[in-house]
């Protein structure tokens, strides 16, 4: 019954003159099928790991919601952040040898919380790495890693106007359930907030700063963000450690 | 000094409650879990949460999710020709009602919820409740329109390509649609392809001296185009 309308489409079909529909596919990010497999964990991170997978936007799996967005990144209040965290905490992992500090775009999944999702960084200790509570998963041509699955010991999330409800609510709790020891909350678009939250069995608790340092136990140092304006005028996001 | 974050008020804005930017970032959403089957996708698309922008589709269990802007020469401006014509030809000959885009269409058979750049239902269609308005809510109005449409229409676009030449295809077939067009205006030439149902599948309608008879409309057209007089495409929609 498929056959004549999938026939009559092929000899009519489009593709057949000028750019074929991979090219044109390629023009398109903003447009994708999410397969009716992708409902659960199991079927989102098949879908997450094939080359249909819009590498564009992210797409996150939140205990059997998928969130989607496709906004494009906000310099200031989002970019400059992360960019901030890379610098002094990919370099504190490294001068104290402390574990693996990844930057954005790394997909976390944990079977535990029903999430799959991307976090704006995430950290685990060496010991983390070596006990099994995080491990990798291979691409299918067994080449490259493509997904974290388990518990890393930090992440964070930017927020962003189109985060905001997932970054406050939804992650707090799936974050607190995955059993990741500390969660940054930065929210950078008016006021500067910075929240550090701590694990505890009933949910995660958020540590109030000391003179306007906020103690990590992760990293075993104290954070404080401070703003400036830089010689072109723009608020410079500053994290300092002690 | 330490509090548990339960104890705190949420920082998120109630629903309804706009913050300032978001009317910038239409671009992002959450699909509820339960809009995994036909029913439950029809709760989130009929409900406050579902996005304004963009087109997101249910089709036999695929979402479909398309934020691209849409393109003006290659679309937009053979919607409004088919509007200019379809619905005057719909009026003058009293066949029913035309409906531009953004009208959900719903299929339960054919698991479908979809909106077409374009559709027609007939009287008789409405009569013989092979179509229905599906109220809202507050019944004051309705918002979809379920079962089987007379006629739809698909343009063409780089992101639903495949979408409108396979997948619909076969979803409009299932959904008993009398005839289909597929429209292309992207290529050197404008590619006018109408479909009508049959038992086997959707056969392509042959033209007679250049026009497309259309059972449905009870008319035959054609596509021509020309350049206007700023350089650009003005695309006409002929019938007799």
């Amino acid at each position: 019954m498929k056959t004549m309308a999938t026939t009559a489409a092929r000899k009519r079909s489009p593709s057949k003159e000028g750019v074929d529909s991979q090219t044109r596919e390629a023009l398109s990010p903003l447009a994708f099928a999410i397969p009716a497999q992708a409902r659960d964990l199991e079927g989102f991170r098949d879908w997450s790991r094939a080359r249909q997978f819009p590498e564009n936007g992210s797409i996150a799996f939140i205990a059997g919601k998928i969130w989607v967005d496709m906004s494009p990144e906000r310099i200031e209040s989002h970019n400059d952040v992360k960019t901030e965290l890379n610098r002094v905490l990919a370099n504190l992992a490294v001068s104290e040898d402390l574990g693996k500090f990844q930057a954005d775009r790394v997909r976390l999944v944990n079977l535990d919380a029903e999430l799959s999702c991307e976090p704006d960084g995430l950290f685990a200790l060496w010991a983390s790495y070596e006990k099994g509570k995080l491990t990798k998963q291979s691409a299918k041509d067994g080449r490259a890693s493509v997904e974290l699955i388990g518990s890393p010991d930090w992440v964070v999330e930017i927020v962003s106007p189109s985060s905001e409800e997932k970054d406050t609510k939804e992650l707090l709790s799936k974050y607190h359930l995955a059993g990741i020891s500390e969660y940054w909350l930065i929210d950078a678009r008016d006021k500067f907030r910075f929240t550090l939250y701590q694990w505890a069995p009933e949910g995660y608790k958020a540590i109030a700063a000391k003179n306007g340092w906020n103690a990590s136990e992760v990293f075993g140092h104290s954070f404080r963000w401070r703003q400036f304006k830089n010689r072109l005028g723009e608020i410079q996001h500053r994290l300092e450690m002690r | 000094m330490a509090t548990t974050v339960s104890k705190r008020k949420p920082a998120a804005p109630k629903r309804g409650k706009k913050t300032p930017g978001e009317d910038f970032l239409p671009m992002s959403f959450t699909i509820p879990a339960d809009a995994r089957d036909l029913a439950g996708f029809r709760r989130w698309s009929c409900s406050d949460a579902f996005p304004e922008h963009g087109q997101i589709f249910y089709l036999a269990g695929e979402i479909w999710v398309d934020m691209s802007p849409e393109r003006l020469n290659s679309h937009n401006k053979l919607k409004t020709e088919m509007g200019r014509i379809l619905a005057n030809v719909v009026v003058e000959q009293d066949l029913g009602e035309f409906f531009t885009d953004r009208t959900r269409l719903v299929h339960r058979a054919a698991d479908l919820s979809v909106e077409p750049d374009a559709l027609f239902v007939s009287w008789e269609s409405y009569e013989s409740g092979l179509v229905k308005q599906i109220p809202t809510a507050d019944e004051e109005d309705f918002i979809e329109l379920e079962g089987s449409a007379d006629w739809v229409v698909e343009i063409l676009s780089p992101s639903s390509e495949k979408k409108d030449t396979q997948t619909l295809m076969h979803l409009y077939h299932l959904a008993k649609i009398k005839e289909y067009w597929l429209i292309d205006a992207r290529g050197a030439k404008i590619r006018f392809m109408p479909y009508r149902w049959q038992e086997t599948g959707f056969e392509p309608i042959e033209a007679k001296g250049g026009w497309y008879p259309s059972a449905v409309f009870g008319r035959a057209f054609r596509w021509q185009r020309k350049k206007n007089r700023i350089g650009q495409w003005t695309y006409l929609l002929e019938s007799r």
